[in-house]
């Protein structure tokens, strides 16, 4: 008897609904090399018939994919407008390869300007991330094109408003860690001191001024004229 | 600390034996407690079983090694009194500390706030003496005064905390297994105790940037660190077609109990551009209750609907260990099949503006979404931009589930709302007459078809549907290529390129009247007047996706 499958998460377990098995005979591809074990010879030292599966054939189940399913974000680059251009003079500011890292970014790059002296940005396949030190402070900021979508991981509302949009702020081993969505992107700021629970990171105001200060930078903009 | 709990009680002994015998020791009891099971009193866990980076190692050199809470623990500030070397620190079972009681977001956590990662002691109470090793390949994206933090080429984040002797540098490429720092209590002269603190931060659709449970990823890994062996799963693969994957799976040292299968289809099982499902092998078939003296180890696996492409395709199969030993490919995989492309739906498509919509209607691109050729894609007309969030209410005197959609109610047959997921604790109970009041749509469909061109946007195939009152609205329209004014893109809350067509604007829908048709295969009805505040919400729900979406909220009270 089929089973629902084990879905994890505080709204419970669900079940994953079972396609109708509607479709053709067609089988394509190698046969499989051994079948069902031989249960003949103990079916005839028992005298009885040889069991077999059950008449009715399994509706096929879906398995829940391990680690998530990747989903690109659409990215919306920033206009044209000048309050929209990249203040590309901060890249001078930075280690040597964060400009070329900037280019190639696949998501708007945004950085603190107060702390962009020195900082460094790298980049994946997906993602980039900034990483700036100034005096016993050290911010660090992400960006992310390419989302894992879990089944037991719905919509959430946000609860603190970052840059003027719902977010999440939240303090992880007294690192400060700010988190929304901007661009089609997602974000995230962290505010890291070197005594926590003090100075900058007493409480909330430093992070919150931080996110609000974030300026872009640059990026490999839309592609194949994707949405700007 | 609080004793382990009585199921392991008799276990604990037993494991502490285990550390000293061959890896090929029979089977023994689980070390760990289940993800979720916090030490009392230390808050509400998250039973979340998901292993959220398989396959990456252990982030401590070598074990064995203690996952418990550091805070909550022998010699913790709200544990009990003695040294933090207590052997109660340093012994089996685990504890789970993801959600631990915390004053700060952590969305995923049953009260919205809770501890962000795992706290881990090291095989002995020693600074600074224990490796702290990546868990993935990946770019050191930023040393701080007490963290390092590698980020993998997927984007996902691994945080380790409080070492010393830190071995790497910014920007610095690393390999799986590496070793980064040691394991120590460093925290800018914050008091703690010798432990490494281990986070997990993903993009996460619905959510955007946050802190996974890193718990079950540390059980599969430890488990493959200490090489816990016996004897390897069995079975075959015994058909590979268009229909399912079939076969049968069994662990020999529990011989009764269905044990899972993991399908990658593109590659093998590491290879990062396979993807893995995971299956529970509990179907009864007659044909093994005599052959294996167990009944109930049966799969049945779809195909999935995004790799019916007409390409040829691989999938390999493989029983998972019971105890975390080698998990053997089944007999006959891998396996191939080259399926025809699904025929489309007839219908409009309707934009699915991000991965958060992907994610508050549990949709699938891997099972639910066709991929499709651009000229194909282009030949459904576009409709209006799918619902973000999901809105499924019932009138408080009939049992009739309904969706709201763009302004329509939705009617969703009980198989169907199976279909799509929906469950009971999801139906909003409103007052009959603002159901009533909402004009009616056609109903939800039979089956979730997502398609989508190579590049492009994701797309449901639907039936159109008209916003109630909206002038640019006309069945079967095309698309006006205009877009919204919110061009910055806030919270992803419209995708660009969606709008509903009607450049015609003389195609103004009549005026409705009573009963009729009007022009859009809606109907309104004779509904009593619906209050004030019912209308502007589900207005207000259509609308969300024609403005900019800036939502101001006023932060939360924070648990002291």
């Amino acid at each position: 008897m089929s089973r629902s499958l084990q879905l994890n998460g505080s709204r419970g377990k669900r079940g994953f609904f079972a396609l109708a098995a509607a479709l053709g005979l067609l089988v394509v591809g190698p046969a499989c090399d051994s079948g069902p074990i031989d249960v003949s010879e103990r079916a005839a030292a028992d005298g009885g018939t040889l069991p077999g599966p059950s008449l009715t054939a399994p509706t096929p189940r879906r398995g829940r994919v391990l680690g998530g399913e990747r989903v690109d974000r659409i990215i919306e680059w920033p206009g044209e407008r000048p309050a929209e251009l990249p203040a590309s003079e901060l890249v001078g500011d930075m280690q040597p390869r964060s400009s070329e890292a900037i280019e190639r970014s696949p998501v708007p790059v945004l950085v603190p300007p107060s702390m962009s002296e020195g900082a460094s940005v790298m980049v994946g396949p997906s993602w980039f991330a900034f990483s700036g030190k100034q005096a016993d402070l050290t911010v660090t900021v992400q960006g992310s094109s390419r989302a894992f979508v879990y089944p037991h991981i719905r919509a959430a509302e946000p609860t603190h408003t970052i840059r003027g949009r719902g977010g999440y702020l939240t303090r992880n081993e007294g690192i400060w860690v700010a988190s929304w969505i901007e661009h089609g992107a997602a974000y995230s700021l962290e505010l890291e001191c070197a005594t926590p629970f003090q100075g900058a990171c007493a409480d909330e105001s430093m992070i919150l001024a931080l996110a609000d200060e974030l300026v872009f930078v640059g990026g490999a903009g839309p592609r194949d004229g994707g949405p700007r | 600390m609080s004793r382990p709990s009585r199921r392991h009680s008799s276990a604990v002994v037993a494991l502490m034996l285990v550390s000293f015998l061959p890896a090929s020791a029979s089977a023994f009891e689980e070390f760990y407690a289940p993800a979720g099971q916090l030490v009392p009193g230390s808050g509400q866990g998250t039973a979340d079983e998901t292993v959220y980076a398989p396959g990456m190692r252990f982030p401590i050199g070598t074990g064995p090694a203690y996952p418990n809470s550091q805070v909550w623990g022998v010699g913790g500030s709200q544990g009990p009194g003695g040294s933090q070397c207590d052997a109660a620190n340093y012994s089996y079972p685990w504890y789970d500390n993801y959600c631990e009681t915390r004053s700060w977001d952590m969305p995923l956590c049953p009260s919205g706030v809770g501890h962000q990662g795992q706290d881990i002691r090291p095989a002995t109470c020693e600074d600074s003496v224990h490796d702290i090793v990546a868990s993935e390949a990946g770019t050191v994206t930023n040393i701080g005064s007490y963290s390092v933090y590698v980020t993998a080429a997927s984007g996902q984040r691994f945080d380790y905390l409080h070492g010393s002797n830190v071995a790497v540098s910014s920007n610095q490429a690393v390999d799986k297994g590496q070793t980064l720092a040691k394991v120590s209590n460093e925290f800018g002269g914050t008091s703690t105790t010798i432990h490494l603190h281990y986070n997990i931060k993903q993009d996460v659709g619905g959510v955007g940037f946050v802190f996974v449970s890193p718990y079950m990823s540390l059980v599969r890994s430890y488990e493959d660190l200490m090489g816990l062996g016996n004897e390897a799963p069995q079975g075959p693969v015994d058909a590979v077609d268009c229909e399912s994957i079939r076969g049968w799976a069994q662990d020999p040292d529990a011989p009764d109990t269905p044990i899972e299968v993991h399908a990658y289809f593109g590659g093998e099982a590491g290879n990062p551009d396979a993807v893995g499902v995971t299956l529970l092998a509990d179907e009864y078939r007659d044909d093994l209750c005599d052959a294996i003296g167990s009944c109930n180890h049966g799969f049945t696996l779809a195909v999935p609907r995004s790799l019916r492409d007409g390409q040829p395709h691989e999938v390999y199969l493989y029983g998972i260990d019971t105890e975390g030993g080698d998990n053997a490919q089944l007999q006959a995989s891998p396996g191939q099949f080259q399926c025809a492309p699904p025929p489309l739906p007839s219908g409009v498509r309707r934009l699915i503006a991000s991965p958060e919509v992907l994610a508050d209607w549990q949709l699938s691109t891997f099972w639910d979404m066709a991929k499709v050729d651009d000229a194909s894609l282009q030949a459904l007309p576009e409709g209006e931009p799918w619902p973000e969030q999901r809105l499924v209410v019932r009138a408080e005197d009939d049992d009739t589930w309904w969706v709201v959609d763009s302004g329509l109610r939705r009617g969703i047959d009980p198989t169907v709302a199976e279909l799509w997921d929906i469950e009971d604790d999801e139906v909003q109970v409103w007052p009959a007459d603002s159901v009533q009041g909402i004009p009616e749509g056609p109903p939800l469909r039979s089956e979730r078809f997502l398609v989508a061109a190579e590049g492009s946007a994701i797309y449901m195939v639907d039936d159109d549907v008209c916003p109630p009152n909206d002038p640019l609205c006309v069945v079967g329209g095309t698309t006006s290529g205009g877009g919204d004014d919110d061009s910055g893109g806030d919270d992803s809350g419209t995708g660009g390129g969606g709008e509903h067509g009607g450049t015609d604007t003389n195609e103004v829908l009549p005026p409705s009247q009573d009963g009729a048709d009007d022009g859009c295969g809606c109907r309104t009805s004779s509904a009593p007047a619906t209050p004030l505040w019912i209308l502007s919400f589900v207005s207000l729900s259509w609308l969300r996706r024609r403005r900019s979406r800036t939502t101001t909220k006023q932060p939360n009270k924070q648990m002291r």
